[in-house]
C-alpha cells in the first residue's frame, strides 16, 4: 500500500478517536460530575467539594416517595416500551411497505405526534379523560405515553426499512420462504438495530416524562412527577442526584452486562460477534 | 384506511366529544360541617389531596393517619401554583386542595371551591390571616389559612458587608452582574421593581406603572444575572458564587443558613410581602367529612408546630408554645404583621405580557 | 410532514388479489391508527376547537379567530420566534456538524466498539434533566471548572462570565442534550449503505468532501430528515434550558405556550400558539421531506 494511502486511512482514525473522544466528554462529563457530587457532602449541588458522605443515598432508599415513584416509572416505562415497539413496528412496515390509499395522510399523523408539544398533549389528554370520564391513574399515564412514543419508534424503524432493499424480501418468498420466515431470518436482522434503539428511546422517553406524566397522572406518581414535587425544597436536591445516579448506573450495568453475557454465551457456541450484537440489541430492557 | 372514513369517524367522536364539554360545573353549596358528636369519631372512606410536597410529608400526615386508621388518605403534589390551576381546571379531581391566596383565582373563577362552614373549624377564631379579602369568595369563606412566609431581601454578608436594606438599593450598580430577580411568575419580578419605583400596589398597578415597572427591569437587565425558578435554583445561585443578593423567601434564606453560607434576610424599606396558603374543599368534594377532619388536625397547634419546622409562620398562635425553640421566632405570625400578601393581580394578563416582553429584552 | 414512505415495489406475496390488498393495510395499519385518532386526533381535535373559541375551560362562549390574529399581529411574538429560530438554528447546525461525522464512525469505523459507543451514547440522555443542569453550571459558571482551569493555567486573570446565562449556554445545553436523536437516526440510514461505495468512489478519485456530498448525503437525507423531525422541531418547544442557564436572555416560544397555558390559564390562546407551531412544523417537514427525496434522486 502506497504511503500516502496509509496516512489517508490511518488519519480518519486519529480524528474518529478525538472526535468520539470529545463528544463522550461532552455528553458524559456533567453526568460524571453529577455522580461524584452524589457524594458531597452538601445539600447543593456546586463547587467546592465539601466531603465524602452516603447520606443522601440512605435518604433516598428511606423516602418511601421516591421509591414508590421510581417502580412506577419503571412500571409504567416498561409497558409503554412493548406496546410502542409493537405497533411502532406495525406501522412501520405498513407505511413502507405496502402500498395504499391515505398513505401520506397516516404517515403525517405519526409525524405530527411528534412536533407537538408534551405539554399541549398533556393538557389535551386531560381533558379528554375527564370527558369520557376516565379515571386518572398509572393507565392513563401509560395510555398517553404510548401514543407520543410508538411514532418514534415508527421513526426510527422507518429509517431501517427505507434503506433496506424489499427485493430481497422478494427473492425470500420466491425461494419459497413462508410470510413469517422472511420476517424472521431477512427483516429482523436488518432492523433489529433499530429496534434496540426505538426500544432505548421509547424507555427513556416514557421514563422521563414530565409534561404529559403530570397532567394525566392520578394519585399514582411517577418519578419525573416526584421529582418536581420536591425540587421546591434544596434540601431534596442531593437526594434526587443520589436517585437519578442509581437509576443511571443500574441501566447502565443492565445494558452493558447484557451485551457482555451475551456476547461471551455466543462466543462459546461460535457465533460471530456482530449475530451477538444483534440478538443483544434485540432483547435490551 | 380509506381517508374518508378516518375523517368520519374522527368526526363522530369529536361530536359525542363536545356534547359532553357543555356538563361541567360541581357543586357549590356550603358543606354542612360534620355534628359534634359527628367531628370525634375517626373518618372513613376515600379521601383525596392536592397539595404541595411540603404540605403533605408523611411526618406532617403521621397523627392524622394515626387517629383516623380506616381512612383511604390518596396524596398527589405539585410544584407550581400554575400547574395544578390548569390540571384541576382539566377536570382532575380531589377533595382537598391546597390554596395559596396568590394562585386561587383560577380555582374561583370556575367554582372549584366550596364555602367553609368555619364553626366546623374549632380553631377558625384563633388563625391569623383569617380576615384577609381573598379569604371569602361572595362572602363565603373557602380557605383555613394555615400557613405563611415573608418575602424579602437575602444578601452575602462577606461580599456585601455593610448590607441591603431596600428595593431600590439592591439594583445598585455595586452589585452590577450579581444580583438575581426571583423569576417563577411573572408577579414577583414585577412587583419587586415596583417597589424599587415606589408604587403603592405593586400587585395591582396600573398601566402606566406597570409600564414603568418592565421599562424598570429591562433597563437593570445587564445587572440581573438571572431569573431563578425555584429555591433550590436560588440556593444554588448564592452557593456558587455567581449573585450575591437577590430578593426572596425568609425560608430560602434559612435553607441557605442551615448551609453554613453566609447570607441575612432582611425586611425591606419598602415593605415585606408574605405568601399565604391553606386548604380548601373543592366544590367537586365527595367525602366532606373526612376534608373537615383533616382541615381540623392541619389547624390543631400540633400539626402547626410540625409545619413550623419548615421555617414557616404558623397561623394558629397556640402552636408557638410547641415549636422547636430554634424555630420559635420564624413561626410567630406576630414577625409578619402588617406584611401585604401575596394575591393574584387582577389582571394577570398584562402582568404576563410585560413579563415576556421583560424576557424578551 | 410524515415519516417518509419509501417509492419501492411493494411486498405483497406472488398474486396480489384484490383481497389482499385491502386486508394488508389493514392488518398493519388499523391498531396504531386506531390509536392516534382516539388518543392523539381527539384530545387534539378538542384543543383546535378551544383555539377558536373565546371564553375558559368550563365556558366556551363562541366562535373566534382572534387568537391567531392576536398572536400573528403581534410585534412581541415576532421577536420571540425570532430569537427561537436563532437559537434553535445554531443549536441544529451545531449537532448536525457534530453528529454525521460521529454517526459515519459509529457506523464505519468504531469496530467492535460500535455497539457500545451507541448503548453509551443513548444511556447519556437518562438522567434526569433537572438535576443535569445543575452540572452544566458547576462547568460553565464563574467558579466553575472551566474558569478555574483557565485561571489557574493563568489564561485569563478573571473568570469569564459570558459562558453562563446568555444564548451561548443554552445552545450548549440544548445541543447537548438532542444529540443523541440526531446521531442515532443518521447512524441508523448509514448502517444500510453499503460502506464499499465509499471505496468505489475514493478509487474513483473522489475527494473525500465530494464523496461526502455525491455519494454518502443523497443515501443519508431520509436519516438527516428524521433528525431534524425529532430535534429541530422539538427545540423551538423546549423551555427549560432557557429557564434554567438563560439568565436575561433566551426566552422562547416554548416559555410562551407554558405561560400562556399555566400562568394564564388561557388555554384558547395557548392551543392557537400550539396549532401555529404546529402548522409551521408541517410546512417545514414536507419541505425536508421534499428536500431529501430530491437528494436521494439525485444520485
Amino acid at each position: 500500500m502506497p504511503l500516502s494511502r496509509r496516512i489517508q486511512r490511518a488519519l480518519p482514525n486519529g480524528l474518529s478517536i478525538a472526535l468520539v473522544g470529545l463528544v463522550m466528554l461532552i455528553l458524559f462529563g456533567p453526568v460524571i460530575l453529577l455522580a461524584l457530587f452524589s457524594f458531597n457532602d452538601s445539600t447543593v449541588i456546586s463547587l467546592p467539594w465539601e466531603g465524602f458522605t452516603t447520606r443522601w443515598y440512605t435518604e433516598a432508599i428511606n423516602d418511601d416517595g421516591a421509591m414508590h415513584a421510581i417502580w412506577n416509572s419503571v412500571m409504567v416505562a416498561s409497558v409503554v416500551t412493548v406496546a410502542s415497539l409493537i405497533l411502532g413496528t406495525l406501522a412501520s412496515w405498513g407505511l413502507t411497505r405496502i402500498k395504499f390509499r391515505g398513505r401520506p395522510l397516516v404517515a403525517g399523523i405519526h409525524g405530527a405526534v411528534l412536533v407537538v408539544p408534551w405539554l399541549i398533549i398533556g393538557v389535551a389528554g386531560l381533558i379528554f379523560f375527564s370527558q369520557i370520564e376516565m379515571a386518572l391513574s398509572l393507565n392513563t399515564i401509560i395510555l398517553m405515553h404510548i401514543v407520543v412514543t410508538f411514532p418514534l419508534v415508527v421513526a426510527v424503524v422507518s429509517a431501517g426499512l427505507i434503506r433496506f432493499n424489499p427485493s430481497l424480501e422478494e427473492a425470500a418468498i420466491d425461494m419459497g420462504a413462508s410470510q413469517f420466515q422472511m420476517m424472521r431470518y431477512v427483516v429482523m436482522p436488518q432492523i433489529a438495530p433499530s429496534l434496540a434503539a426505538a426500544a432505548i428511546f421509547a424507555f427513556a422517553w416514557s421514563f422521563n416524562n414530565f409534561e404529559i406524566s403530570f397532567f394525566t397522572g392520578g394519585f399514582e406518581q411517577t418519578f419525573p412527577v416526584w421529582v418536581y414535587g420536591v425540587l421546591r425544597h434544596s434540601s431534596n436536591l442531593p437526594v434526587v442526584n443520589a436517585a437519578s445516579t442509581v437509576i443511571a448506573a443500574a441501566q447502565v450495568l443492565l445494558v452493558f452486562g447484557l451485551w457482555y453475557g451475551m456476547k461471551l454465551m455466543t462466543r462459546k457456541r461460535g457465533g460471530s460477534d456482530r449475530e451477538a450484537a444483534e440478538m443483544i440489541t434485540g432483547a435490551v430492557r | 384506511m380509506r381517508k374518508r372514513s378516518v375523517t368520519a369517524l374522527l368526526l363522530a367522536v369529536c361530536a359525542v366529544v363536545f356534547a359532553a364539554c357543555g356538563s361541567s360545573g360541581g357543586d357549590t353549596s356550603e358543606a354542612t360541617a360534620p355534628s359534634k358528636s359527628e367531628a370525634s369519631k375517626p373518618a372513613t372512606g376515600t379521601l383525596r389531596v392536592f397539595a404541595y410536597d411540603d404540605t403533605v410529608t408523611e411526618e406532617q400526615l403521621k397523627p392524622f393517619r394515626e387517629a383516623n386508621p380506616d381512612v383511604d388518605l390518596k396524596v398527589a403534589t405539585f410544584n407550581s401554583n400554575e400547574e395544578a390551576a390548569a390540571k384541576l381546571a382539566g377536570g382532575f379531581e380531589a377533595d382537598v386542595v391546597e390554596v395559596c391566596l396568590d394562585e386561587a383565582s383560577p380555582l374561583l373563577e370556575r367554582n372549584q371551591l366550596r364555602p367553609i362552614d368555619t364553626s366546623g373549624i374549632t380553631d377558625w377564631d384563633k388563625l391569623a390571616f383569617r380576615d384577609q379579602p381573598q379569604v371569602r369568595q361572595d362572602g363565603n369563606v373557602i380557605m383555613v389559612p394555615l400557613s405563611a412566609g415573608p418575602y424579602g431581601i437575602i444578601y452575602n454578608t462577606d461580599e456585601v458587608p455593610d448590607g441591603v436594606s431596600s428595593y431600590e438599593e439592591m439594583f445598585s450598580d455595586k452589585y452590577a452582574g450579581r444580583i438575581a430577580v426571583e423569576g417563577s411568575s411573572s408577579v414577583a419580578p414585577l412587583a419587586v421593581a415596583a417597589f424599587a419605583l415606589g408604587f403603592d400596589d405593586p400587585f395591582n398597578m396600573s398601566a402606566d406603572e406597570l409600564d414603568q415597572a418592565k421599562q424598570f427591569l429591562i433597563d437593570n437587565q445587564d445587572k440581573i444575572r438571572s431569573y431563578p425558578d425555584s429555591d433550590s435554583d436560588m440556593v444554588n445561585l448564592f452557593k456558587t458564587g455567581e449573585v450575591v443578593v437577590a430578593n426572596g423567601g425568609r425560608g430560602t434564606a434559612g435553607d441557605m443558613v442551615d448551609e453554613d453560607l453566609p447570607v441575612k434576610w432582611v425586611e425591606p424599606k419598602e415593605g415585606m410581602w408574605s405568601w399565604v396558603c391553606g386548604l380548601g374543599i373543592t366544590s367537586k368534594a365527595k367525602n366532606t367529612d373526612a376534608a373537615y377532619k383533616l382541615l381540623n388536625y392541619y389547624a390543631s397547634p400540633e400539626a402547626q408546630a410540625i409545619s413550623a419546622e419548615n421555617g414557616f409562620v404558623v397561623t394558629n398562635p397556640d402552636a408557638i408554645k410547641l415549636v422547636p425553640k430554634q424555630y420559635r421566632e420564624s413561626a410567630d405570625p406576630a414577625s409578619i404583621e402588617g406584611a401585604i400578601p401575596l394575591t393574584e393581580p387582577e389582571d394577570i394578563e398584562s402582568y404576563t405580557r410585560a413579563w415576556q416582553e421583560v424576557r424578551t429584552g | 410532514m410524515g415519516v417518509p414512505t419509501a417509492s419501492v415495489p411493494t411486498v405483497t406475496g406472488e398474486r396480489p388479489s384484490r383481497f389482499s390488498k385491502l386486508l394488508k393495510p389493514f392488518a398493519f395499519m388499523s391498531l396504531p391508527t386506531a390509536v392516534l385518532v382516539l388518543l392523539f386526533l381527539v384530545p387534539m381535535g378538542i384543543l383546535v376547537y378551544f383555539s377558536f373559541q373565546y371564553g375558559d375551560l368550563t365556558g366556551q362562549a363562541g366562535f373566534t379567530f382572534s387568537n391567531f390574529t392576536d398572536i400573528l399581529g403581534d410585534e412581541l411574538y415576532r421577536r420571540i420566534a425570532l430569537t427561537t429560530f436563532e437559537i434553535a438554528t445554531i443549536a441544529m447546525i451545531a449537532q448536525l456538524i457534530v453528529g454525521i461525522p460521529l454517526a459515519y464512525v459509529l457506523a464505519y469505523k468504531a469496530g467492535r466498539f460500535e455497539l457500545p459507543l451507541l448503548l453509551a451514547l443513548v444511556l447519556a440522555d437518562e438522567l434526569n434533566p433537572m438535576v443535569r443542569i445543575y452540572a452544566w453550571r458547576m462547568l460553565l459558571g464563574r467558579e466553575g471548572l472551566i474558569n478555574d482551569a483557565l485561571t489557574s493555567i493563568g489564561l485569563i486573570d478573571a473568570p469569564i462570565d459570558a459562558l453562563l446565562f446568555n444564548k451561548f449556554s443554552v445552545i450548549v445545553v440544548l445541543s447537548t442534550s438532542y444529540l443523541t436523536y440526531t446521531v442515532i437516526p443518521i447512524y441508523a440510514s448509514m448502517k444500510a449503505v453499503d460502506s464499499g461505495l465509499f471505496e468505489a468512489a475514493r478509487d474513483m478519485g473522489a475527494g473525500w468532501f465530494t464523496t461526502f456530498r455525491r455519494v454518502l448525503l443523497p443515501l443519508i437525507a431520509p436519516g438527516i430528515f428524521i433528525a431534524l423531525l425529532l430535534v429541530y422541531v422539538p427545540l423551538f418547544t423546549d423551555f427549560a434550558a432557557p429557564t434554567l442557564v438563560g439568565g436575561t436572555t433566551g426566552y422562547m416560544l416554548g416559555n410562551v405556550v407554558s405561560d400562556l397555558v399555566l400562568e394564564n390559564g388561557n388555554l384558547n390562546a395557548g392551543a392557537a400558539m400550539s396549532f401555529l407551531m404546529l402548522l409551521a412544523a408541517a410546512l417545514f417537514s414536507l419541505v425536508a421531506y421534499q428536500l431529501s427525496r430530491v437528494k436521494q434522486g439525485a444520485k
